[in-house]
This record gives C-alpha cells, structure tokens and sequence, in this order.
C-alpha cells in the first residue's frame, strides 16, 4: 500500500500514465500478433488455424536453404539496400549542412520543399514516370543519343544499371524528407558557437566541420543505428513496380522473391518464415550497433 | 495485369452469349454412364432418405433461400448498367428469385482484379467461405482440381454426390455425358463429387494469329500459312511502311512481357506449331509425363523469335512492356499482328478498330505442318462448391441446372428482356448480371459447330430454320447486319470478325489437341513450380533477346532438373500413376 502511495505522489506519474494508451495498442497490434510467427515452422491447414496446424519443425528453412535462387537474392537485397543505407545517409546530412549555409530564407524554403515533395508520391506513380524516362525513346535516351550520339540503352532491361537506378531513384525521392530531421537538429546547435568561432576567425568550412557536424553526431548515429533494423528490407514497392524477368539476376530482393513464391503461390508458411529471419537479424544487426554506438561514442537512448 | 483482367472478363461474358447458341437435344436419353452414377450412389446413401421427398430438378423453395455469396465487380461493365440495374438489385437477381426463390446475399464483393483476387485468395486461408462459390484459380499457379483437394483436405466443402444424383436435371447429366462424364469424375474425391465442374465450349480456345488485313492488302501479300510466313509478313509489316506515313515506325508481331500466358499478344502458338509446348505436362514418346518447357522442341520456335528479334520484327523492349503497353501499340498502329484468341476483336483489337476507320483485323491458323496444335487445359477449370455445412446443398445443382437452361435460351423471358433492353437503351445498355454464382454447361465444341452453320446460310446451303433461338440472335444481332452492310457498326464488325474470321478458323483446321497431362499439384511443385516458371521465362527471354546464345537453353535445362524439376517430374509421374491406378 504504501509503494503504492509513493508511486501515486511521484511527481512522474501522470507521465508514466501517458505511457498507457501506447503500451496497450502495443500489446494489441504488435506483440499479440507476433504468435503468427509460429506458421513458420508449421504446415497451415486454414480451418484447424494458426495455432492449430500441425508442426514441421525447420521444413520451410530448410526448403529456403536448398534453393539456389535464395543466395543470389540475398546478395541482390545486401546491395541495394547497403547502397539505399549509404546513400540515404551521406546524401541527406550533405543537403541538409547546405541547406544550413543558406542565408537567402526563401531560396532554402523553396529547394525544401521541392526536394521533399516526391516523398509523397507513390512508387506506383513514380514507376511509371521512371519507366517513360527511362524507356529507349525516353528522354535520357534521346538526350544520349542526340548529345553524345550514343545508343540507346535499355536501363530498366539491364543488369548493370537496375541496381544503381534503384539506389539513386531512392535517394531521389527520399532525400528532401531525411533532411527535416538533420535540419532540426543543426537548429538546437547553440548559435554562440559559431559566433565565438567566427570571432575566432574560423572559415566557413572550419564552422561546418568543427560545429555542424560534431552537433549532430548523435543524430546522424541514432539514425544509422535504427535504418539497420531494415538491412534486409530492400524496398518492395519500388522493385516490384520496376523489375522485370531480365532483370532478376540483379534486382530480384527477397521480397519480391517471396511475394512471387510465397504469397501469389500461395506459401504463407514460408512468407512467415523468411519475415522472422529478417526479423531477426535486423534485431541483432541494432543491438550490435547500439552497443558499439555506445562504447565508441558513449552514446545511449536508454 | 489489370487490362488482362479486363480481357479475362470480356471472355467471361462472351462465354455467356456463345454457350446460348448450341444444340438442345432434349429428347435425347439420359446416356448410360449417367444412370450408372445414379445407382451408384442409390446403394451409397441410406435409403430412407430417399422415399417421401418430391424431386424436382427446378423446384421452387417454398420459403426464399438466402445463399451468402461473393462477386467481382467490373468498373467496366458497371458503367454499361440501365439505369436502376446494379450488382446488388436487378432483373436478373429477381428472375433466379421467381424460379428458384433463392436470394443472395452479399458477404463481399471487391473489384475485379488484384483486389479481387487478393480477398478471395485470403478467404480460403482464413476460412471464412461463403455458402455457395465459383472455386477457380486466379493466378494460374495451382489447378482448381488442386484447390479442391485442399479445400476437401481441410474439411471445408460439402460432398455433392447425392444432392446430385437426385436433382441433375436431364439437360446437365447430357452435357456431362457427351464427354464421357470426364468432367464429373474430375471433382470426384474417394468416390465422392466435392463440386459441379464446369464444361464449355473448348476447342474454340485455340490461339490464332490476327493480321491486319489492310495492311496485308496494300503490301500484296498472302494470308500467312506457315510459321516462315508469319516472319516474311512481319518483315514486310516492319521494312515496308504498311502505314504509309514515311516513318519506319512498324513492328511485325506484338508481344509482351508474359509471353508464355495464353492470353493476347504472347507467343505460345509459335511454340505450338512446332509441337512444343512450353507451359505444359505432355506425355512423351514413353508414356512418361514430362515439363514441356525443357524438351528439345522449344529451341526450334525460340530460334524463330531470337531470329525476328534480331531482325527488329519485334518490339526491342517487349520483355518491358505488359498487356497494356502491347495494347497501345496495337491501337496506335504500331504493330500489325498479334497472336491471341478468338475473342481479340472485342479486346483488345477493339481500340484500334474504334480509333482507325481503316483497321481491317482477320484471324489465321499457322503451323508448320497444316495441324493446329494445342495443348489444352481439361475443359473444367472451376467447379460450383458449396461450404461445409450448408444446409440445402442441392441449390447448388439447382443453380447449375437453371444457370445451363438459361444459357441455351431455354427462357422466352430473357430473350424477351435482352430484345426489350436493345430497343429502348441500344446494345451498350444492359441489365447487372445476377451475382449468384453459376455457370451453364455446354458441349466441347459448341461456337464450332454453330460457326459452321452461319457459313452455310452465308453460302446458301441452309436457313436461319436451322438456329437455335441463341445462335439466331447472334447471327441476326450482328453477323447478318455486318455481313449486309460491312463495317457500317463497328460493335457489330468486332462480333463479326469474331465469329466469321477468329473462330471460323479454328472451326476449318485439323486440330490437334492434347490435355494438360497433370492439373494437381505436388508438394514440390507447390514449392518449387513458382521459381521454375521464374525461370524458365528469364531463360527463354534472354535467348530470343540475344542476351545468350540458344545454346543457353541446355543450359537452363540443366538447371531445372538440378533446382527441383527432376523431382518434380518424378512426383508428377507418381500422382499420375496412381490417379490412373484408382
């Protein structure tokens, strides 16, 4: 009664309270639903369901395994969304320490939003303006060959170029939307930094260096630490409405390859099973980085 | 994929009108086999259930039977409605409740298409099934026969046997007779019949090659006959400015991406005409059931296309292209042949032929050797079912009947309807089609049988006296006014070229038609089928583009056998075995 009490007059209580509402739409939609993931190491029979069908034990892994195809689609999901990870790190601290140099508010405000605003498109949409560019009497084909008398390039048939073109129509899309957090971030930096270095003759470059970055390192670790969560999450959307069958080789990820085999085939089990697998690893992947991020650069969330 | 759908449903309602046009032998016996089911059965069921109750193949229920029921609704047909006529409520929901009192209610219904699919492909897993359904598959990966085994290995659909045996009418059990009663013995498990399968006209699905004709015409060329005909009509469609605007802007032959789906602009029949047949179970010299796909005859038509590929007579991104940008192409007359079915000039022919008055589309048979070969699917490719536990079984045998008389005009009604609705809205206007799910049976070569019989009036060897009430109104609807007044409608035109061009020649060839030797599925295939059909597409898209050489297909061979196919072929090979064993 009295640990009670004291709980009731701690001076965070009403906080912790808020807490509440979360914690219960947290046990509702994501941890109550997380027995589904016993399908993957059962045979679904739908009328006896989930918990009721009977076990195959490591049937599906091992199934996932013995394809040959699983390796190569492996590799192709590590590159491209290494790529997307890199890409979408450099690329958006790079706009967003920029953006912060510059003084003309309305330039600023307006490559913002122009570069923020295909965030909100679609890959469906987008899929089908890259196709049209990217097509052989596309625009980029038709300014290859008339400028530079090349010929014309088949981008979205071929292996060498699917991957880079996903990477770079991401960052593309993606870019303008990461920078908020980078710019909010470079906002909290205390302004009588750079004042006292400007004092102290620092150049440009050396504030940027010296003051900008440093300021949001724990941003930019925060960041990297949680985008590894998703190292096997190439992006579905925008390969499914892109990829054809020449380009398998190259750009088939295990989404796509499981929503081929497993979900229009049928396969839930083994849908389920290659989700908990990435699941898995993308939680080790964030708490391995999490304990270097805090051992390299004493820093924690928790 | 949506504009395939779209093709898809266009069948679908085709196959409604055409079933109305065959022969109705009504005085015919019940054939043998059928009596012997029914004694079958008699001694299967206990016979008291048997003595009181008054069968009546078309009974009316005494009190209106609410049958819980799911649809795929067209956006497109929707807009073609008569007024006051949706899904939900109309003529022909309110006709099926006049004879049969049954009255469905929706439990959902979603557009058709991928949502459609998805919802209904869900609704198996999640056990939730309404009373009475169209069991079919929609992705073409598993058979319906393998639907239905899951469904009866999980317990979850009624056994039809007896309901059938007692309510058949005369009619149906004659359909299902003049195909030896394949088709019922197909839904038959362990003795026992899980569904009503469906049977139609077949043969008419052969694929054909359509031409454009004014083309042909102004270039001085004959109707292609064999397959090297086919690629000097298409070289000359690309190299000789068939429409004359001074730009070498043609292809010959369109084609898609998926070009190993029958559907339109794909490329089986080339395959075909050399006896290969790539999406196949055919049995081998042996008896052995083997993947069509992996057998030295694909290299022979995969030559053809890697050569006209190179040449330029096909488009050099059609690996990119789907349905629908093949469809554009056809419509803006970029491309003067296409191989489809019979029913292209309604779609997707049709855009072209509304867009240029001049567009003149005939259909061709092509081979190699003057046989038109095909490997059809068993002419039942979906079954009526009914839901475990459903209390009145036998409205679904009831359906069948009444669905099979009404598609062969057995109902002045609906004649009458159909007549009405022409005069006060025009032919675009229709009623909403009744959303019970049902299907009418027909004989295998049902359209054949009636094109034959239109040529001779043609010819003046007959009269319309010879009609069927459902072939007449076909042939005074639109072949008649078309073939008086060529082109004066194009609506009529596209049925005409339909009838009198498409399935005309499928009606005059010799045809060669062999049935998909294995429809179930395996526990391998189930599991490896999916990667193997990935694959093999990749392998044959690579050759004909010349990304490899056509070594490459021994190659691919080899890979398929080692990636499951070996074991595939073997389980199939069993399955069949004992299949034929029983």
């Amino acid at each position: 009664m009295g640990r009670l009490n004291r709980l009731f007059k701690n001076e965070q209580f009403h906080y912790h309270l808020m807490l509440l509402p979360i914690f219960v739409l947290f046990t509702l939609f994501h941890v109550f639903p997380l027995y589904g993931i016993v399908l993957a190491f059962k045979s679904f029979i739908p009328t006896k369901g989930i918990l009721g069908s009977p076990w195959v034990g490591m049937m599906h892994y091992r199934f996932l395994l013995e394809n040959p195809e699983v390796w190569h689609v492996l590799r192709n999901t590590l590159l491209i969304s290494v790529g997307k990870l890199i890409t979408m790190l450099i690329v958006p601290i790079f706009l967003a320490l920029m953006l912060n140099e510059l003084r003309i508010q309305w330039v600023k405000r307006s490559v913002q939003v122009i570069t923020y605003l295909p965030h909100f498109l679609s890959w469906v949409i987008l899929a089908g303006v890259f196709k049209d560019i990217l097509s052989a009497q596309g625009v980029i084909n038709m300014i290859l060959e008339r400028v530079f008398g090349a010929e014309a390039i088949s981008f979205l048939g071929s292996n060498f170029w699917f991957r880079p073109i996903m990477i770079i129509s991401n960052v593309w899309k993606e870019m303008g939307f990461s920078t908020v957090i980078y710019l909010a971030a470079l906002t909290s930096i205390n302004p009588a930094l750079y004042e006292a270095a400007e004092i102290d003759g620092a150049s440009r470059f050396q504030r940027l260096w010296h003051i900008s970055i440093p300021g949001i390192a724990i941003v930019i670790a925060l960041l990297a630490t949680l985008s590894l969560n998703g190292i096997l999450y190439a992006g579905f959307d925008q390969i499914y409405n892109l990829y054809n069958v020449l380009v398998y080789d190259t750009g088939d990820v295990i989404e796509t390859w499981v929503f081929r085999n497993g979900l229009v085939g049928a396969q839930y089990e083994m849908g389920t099973a290659v989700g908990f697998i990435n699941s898995l690893i993308g939680l080790s992947l964030i708490a391995i980085t999490y304990t270097l991020a805090y051992r390299f650069a004493n820093y924690r969330i928790f | 994929m949506k504009m395939r759908n779209a093709g898809l449903s266009t069948v679908l309602l085709a196959s409604v009108v055409l079933s109305a046009c065959s022969n109705s032998d009504e005085n015919k016996p019940v054939n043998s086999a059928g009596t012997e089911t029914q004694t079958e059965s008699a001694t299967n069921t206990p016979a008291a259930t048997e003595t009181t109750e008054a069968v009546d193949p078309f009974g009316k229920y005494a009190e209106t039977l609410e049958v819980n029921i799911v649809f795929d609704r067209n956006p497109e047909s929707e807009k073609g409605f008569i007024e006051n006529s949706t899904y939900e409520n109309n003529w022909n929901n309110d006709f099926w409740l006049e004879k049969l009192n049954i009255k469905p209610v929706v439990k959902w219904s979603a557009p058709s298409g991928d949502q459609f699919n998805q919802k209904y492909n869900l609704m198996f897993a999640s056990n939730d099934l309404p009373d009475i359904f169209v069991l079919r598959s929609l992705d073409n990966k598993q058979s319906a026969r393998s639907m239905l085994k899951r469904l009866v290995d999980s317990d979850m659909v009624e056994d039809l046997t007896d309901a059938y045996n007692k309510y058949a009418s005369d009619e149906v059990k004659d359909y299902y007779g003049s195909f030896d009663n394949k088709a019922l013995d197909y839904a038959t498990m362990d003795g026992k019949m899980y569904g009503l399968p469906a049977q139609g006209d077949t043969y008419s699905n052969a694929q054909i090659l359509w031409v454009r004709q004014d083309w042909l015409d102004k270039l001085g060329l004959q109707a292609p006959k064999t397959v090297d005909d086919l690629v000097n009509v298409a070289r000359a469609f690309k190299d000789q400015d068939p429409d004359g605007n001074g730009k070498p802007d043609t292809i010959g032959l369109a084609l898609q991406n998926q070009f190993m789906d029958n559907s339109f602009t794909d490329a089986v029949s080339i395959f075909n005409a050399f006896s290969a047949f790539p999406k196949s179970w055919i049995k081998d010299s042996s008896g052995k059931v083997v993947w069509g796909g992996v057998q030295p005859e694909v290299k022979k038509p995969l030559e053809v296309l890697a050569g006209m590929f190179k040449e330029g007579l096909l488009d050099p991104e059609f690996a990119l292209h789907d349905g629908n940008q093949t469809t554009e192409q056809l419509t803006s007359g970029k491309a003067g042949m296409q191989i489809g079915s019979w029913w292209n000039g309604s779609y997707p022919l049709t855009f072209n032929i509304d867009q240029d008055s001049k567009a003149d589309w005939k259909a061709y048979i092509f081979s190699t050797d003057d046989t038109l070969h095909a490997v059809m699917d068993f002419p039942t490719t979906q079954f009526l079912v009914v839901k475990k536990g459903f209390a009145n079984p036998e409205a679904a045998v009831k359906i069948l009947n009444l669905s099979t008389s009404i598609s062969h005009s057995k109902f002045q009604e609906t004649l009458d309807r159909r007549t009405e609705l022409d005069s006060k809205y025009g032919r675009d206007k229709v009623d909403a089609p009744t959303i019970i799910p049902n299907f009418g049976l027909g004989y295998l070569d049902t359209t054949l049988q009636s094109v034959k019989k239109f040529e001779d009036i043609f010819a003046g060897k007959s009269t319309v006296d010879t009609l069927t009430v459902g072939e007449a109104t076909i042939f005074n609807n639109s072949l008649k006014p078309n073939h008086d007044n060529p082109r004066k409608d194009a609506g009529k035109y596209k049925d005409y070229i339909n009838w009198m061009s498409a399935l005309s020649a499928i009606a005059h060839a010799k045809l060669d038609i062999q049935w998909n030797a294995f429809n179930g599925s395996t526990p391998t295939y189930d599991a490896k089928m999916g990667s193997l059909n990935d694959k093999q597409l990749q392998a044959y898209t690579k050759i004909i583009m010349g990304k490899e050489p056509i070594d490459y297909f021994d190659t691919f061979v080899k890979e398929w056998h080692a990636m499951g196919g070996e074991q595939i072929t073997k389980e199939v090979n069993d399955a069949v075995a004992s299949e034929s064993s029983k």
